[in-house]
């Protein structure tokens, strides 16, 4: 469709400065005394809440006991893109040693996918700011303590 | 990130002598002028910071200045290539005292997925950090406690101490 | 390719056979002359438009045909915009003698030849030994297969363009001066850097300087699997990444002959129309900040983060796309979700009327943006693709011209602008997300029922019945289902021109070349033409109308 001829003309100065205060005039108040409120999240008092599909921190699912499910199988390691899991251990029992580097993870999801035993997810804690003296890489304890805490 | 983090005990912090050093540090705080360089998802969430909903302007925060002579804080998105490291360089030479820096984004603290020819790897040992955000991108919500913990860092004037190693990954 | 067109150019080619592939058809052609038959082809065959010029290293290549000994081959792509159909003209070459360039026929030729120089070391004639992409003291050719990382510096000054060229006539009076806009810049968003050299007020002669976010990308699809490459589509480009990946998902299908579920189709196109309106609004937003008008831009800002808030309810993150897996989506829609999609779209159609009054027909508006024209022989010259090109008048949209999923069977119309300016890029951008309104809600309303992902061994992790076993996995790990030996070329309408995909895979689990045909690329050439006459100010606006992105440009 060609685009109309009207809209190719300008419009008089006087139409022009009564449609604008006009329709900006609408907006306040609609704002003021209509029943919208105001849009602004205000941060640190208020909060919101993502929903469970958010791609947060990766994290451990633990057992009653507090142990992991994993089984040293190895697949989250090779299919990880940027190579940010560690792993050491015999297949079939607990790993010795599982770390995660969080200044190389980039939240993709496919160590979730690929895991067969559901051992780690994608969790809901996306607050990860630190200074710059914080250690980013977690190993075996760190990473289980923060995996409980929601 | 983690709650039991206390900033005394990794670098060197000093109260305020007297009133006007509180005022100082007060104001230094409440009026930061940041400026960007680089480009990707994460540059996209700070540029949305500036809209309606996580109303950046109430933190001090006026908009973003162009100019480095101008500015106080220095934010760097997306990945730090070979090509733009003299510009940044620039960038950041031409800053006047006191400064601060943000690395925001995966890419830019560890070069997330390009690793390979194009990329600088050593970045960190010209500019120093004050505070790292990952995620990618990461959430408006992460940027702003980003902020609140820059602003906890001038006011209590922190600084590094000089037998602690900078541990980076 | 219609059988007509197909006669003609047998008849024509003869003794070279024309081959009919799914896009078209394609020529296998290794004489020296082939400046001669690209202007043949122009001028009585009617391909009018040089989408994209390529090159790829033979070496090592397993599956090889017997009629290669060479190293190189360069593939050149056309399209015909009456009958919407491609080809290909495949060119065999050593690499040490220079090719016949044919920036003179196709005055587009020219950034891709130099591209074709940095990254692969073929000469073509009357080059220059500039760097496109690369440092200007880099060393070495990145993407051929024997390529070495050795140490190359990074400390270097900017190139100064100015100084080589032969002396253009001075001007008498007046000053004569270089402006340097850098790439630390609200407008050319992080990735440009151009030069002018201004006569007072008025630009004399212009260079853009590109490649400040350049990450190799391409040589990084060689590395990775298959499904690793959709993480590695996300990143061309910032505002739309479902576009991105999907363009990429859409070509993988094809070369594995994969048929998707309706239900897949339909959803793709909710998503793929909701990004489409975050980008026209970003671009919208950029073009009033740089013409000074701030108000404009909050309040797309505002409108974005609803869009924000649709996206993160169902795949599970604000921006990034992470829902797209080869054979369709990896997760259906949460309860609730279309309830809440109606509601956002109903206040996105209310604001859009207040934008609407405020700025459409103003004469301060106008008299801002009745700048930088571009006629429709201009446009077509350089290959121009998306909205701007139909502000120019010409009337071609990939939804229509070839059309995918279900935009058959949906009702919605092309909106045509009259003179080029930016005025009208900025007209048509506006009814189109009205008409991406349109789409949505008349898909919503007839979503067909079924699974969202096809039942393939490719995509059996995904399926919620089947046990998790571990040989699935290892499978999926180490990509066991390997697609044929073949090229295809795949592309679709992205928010800024046509995003096209060039693959060649040689049988195995990860791809031999990856071609991405980008359209901010191809946009940038054109205002080397457009821009000399024109003050400083007015230059600002019409780059930013033109939106480009720096993902796509830089790759």
């Amino acid at each position: 469709m060609i685009l109309k001829k009207y809209l190719y003309s300008p419009r008089n100065m006087f139409t022009g400065v009564i449609s604008s205060s006009l329709t900006i005039v609408k907006s306040l108040i609609r704002r003021k005394y209509g029943f919208e409120k105001s849009i602004t999240l205000n941060y640190p008092i208020e909060q919101y809440h993502y929903s469970d599909r958010l791609m947060g921190m990766p994290e451990l699912v633990l057992n009653e006991k507090g142990k992991s499910l994993c089984t040293s199988c190895d697949l989250c390691v090779q299919i990880c893109p940027t190579k940010c899991l560690e792993l050491k251990g015999e297949v079939g029992k607990e790993p010795k040693l599982f770390s995660l580097s969080l200044s190389d993870c980039i939240f993709c999801g496919h160590c979730e996918v690929v895991c067969p035993d559901k051992a780690i997810t994608m969790g809901n804690n996306h607050m990860l700011t630190g200074h710059k003296e914080e250690v980013l890489r977690l190993d075996f304890s760190e990473w289980k303590k923060l995996s409980s805490r929601q | 990130m983690r709650n039991d983090f206390i900033l005394d005990e990794y670098c060197l912090t000093t109260k305020a002598s007297n009133f006007m050093e509180w005022v100082k540090r007060w104001a230094q705080s409440r009026s930061l002028w940041p400026i960007l360089v680089g480009s990707g998802s994460s540059a996209n969430e700070f540029y949305s910071l500036f809209g309606s909903r996580y109303d950046i302007e109430r933190l001090g925060i006026d908009g973003i200045k162009y100019s480095p002579a101008q500015a106080d804080l220095l934010v760097i998105a997306g990945p730090v290539t070979k090509k733009i490291f003299p510009i940044l360089k620039n960038v950041y030479d031409q800053m006047t005292e006191p400064k601060w820096v943000i690395a925001l984004g995966s890419e830019a603290i560890g070069g997330g997925l390009f690793q390979n020819h194009t990329l600088m790897d050593n970045w960190n040992e010209f500019i120093p950090v004050d505070v790292n955000i990952p995620g990618s991108p990461p959430s408006p919500e992460s940027i702003i406690q980003g902020i609140l913990f820059i602003r906890e860092r001038i006011e209590k004037n922190a600084k590094p101490k000089s037998d602690i190693k900078e541990v980076r990954y | 390719m219609s059988l007509s067109l197909l006669n003609k150019l047998g008849k024509y080619l003869s003794p070279i056979i024309v081959e009919e592939i799914e896009e078209g058809g394609e020529i296998y052609f290794d004489k020296n002359e082939i400046s001669l038959l690209l202007s043949h082809l122009k001028s009585e065959f009617e391909f009018l438009v040089l989408l994209d010029i390529c090159a790829e290293d033979l070496l090592g290549k397993k599956n090889a045909e017997e009629r290669q000994s060479h190293r190189y081959e360069i593939v050149y792509h056309l399209l015909n915009l009456e009958e919407h159909t491609r080809l290909r003209v495949r060119l065999p070459t050593d690499g040490v003698e220079p090719i016949l360039s044919v920036r003179e026929v196709f005055l587009n030729g020219d950034w891709y030849e130099q591209e074709i120089w940095d990254m692969y070391g073929i000469k073509f004639s009357d080059q220059s030994d500039l760097r496109v992409l690369n440092h200007q003291s880099f060393i070495g050719f990145p993407l051929r297969k024997d390529f070495i990382n050795e140490s190359n510096g990074s400390t270097q000054e900017p190139y100064d363009f100015f100084d080589e060229q032969e002396s253009v006539q001075v001007v008498e009076r007046g000053l004569r001066s270089i402006v340097n806009i850098g790439p630390v810049h609200p407008i050319t968003r992080g990735s440009v850097r151009s030069i002018f050299e201004l006569d007072g007020e008025k630009i004399v002669r212009n260079k853009f300087e590109i490649g400040y976010t350049h990450k190799a990308i391409e040589k990084i699809f060689e590395e990775k699997t298959w499904t690793t490459g959709i993480l590695l589509a996300e990143q061309l480009s910032d505002q739309s990444p479902f576009l991105s990946s999907l363009a990429y998902v859409n070509a993988v299908e094809k070369l594995y002959d994969l048929e998707i579920p309706d239900r897949a189709m339909a959803l793709r196109m909710v998503f793929s129309e909701l990004s489409r309106i975050v980008d026209h609004l970003n671009c919208i937003g950029e073009l009033s900040l740089s013409s000074g008008n701030e108000t404009i831009l909050f309040k797309c800002l505002d409108l974005r983060e609803r869009i924000y808030e649709l996206f993160e309810k169902a795949t599970g993150s604000r921006t990034k796309a992470n829902i797209n897996i080869i054979g369709g989506l990896s997760l259906d829609l949460p309860i609730g979700w279309i309830a809440d999609c109606i509601i956002h779209i109903d206040y996105i159609e209310d604001n859009l009327l207040m934008l609407d009054k405020l700025l459409t027909r103003s004469k301060v508006w106008m008299a801002r943006t009745n700048v930088c024209k571009i006629t429709s022989h201009m446009a077509l010259e350089y290959g121009l693709s998306g909205p701007s090109l139909r502000a120019s008048g010409i009337n071609y949209d990939l939804r229509k011209a070839s059309p995918y999923y279900f935009y058959n069977d949906v009702d919605f119309e092309i909106p045509l602008g009259v003179n080029g300016h930016c005025y009208d890029r900025y007209l048509v951008r506006i009814e189109e997300i009205r008409q991406s309104l349109k789409i949505i809600v008349q898909v919503l309303d007839n979503l067909p029922f079924g699974d969202c992902v096809a039942t393939h061994p490719l995509t059996e992790l995904f399926h919620a019945k089947s046990p998790q076993q571990f040989s699935t996995a290892e499978d999926f790990v180490k990509n066991k289902i390997t697609p044929p030996s073949k090229r295809i070329y795949s592309s679709i309408e992205a928010a800024n021109g046509e995003l096209g995909f060039y693959l060649i895979s040689d049988g195995s689990s990860k791809p031999w070349r990856v071609k991405v045909r980008a359209p901010s690329f191809t946009h940038i050439q054109v205002l080397a033409q457009v821009l000399p006459g024109l003050i400083l100010d007015d230059a600002l606006v019409g780059f930013s109308s033109l939106n480009i992105t720096p993902g796509e440009l830089d790759r």
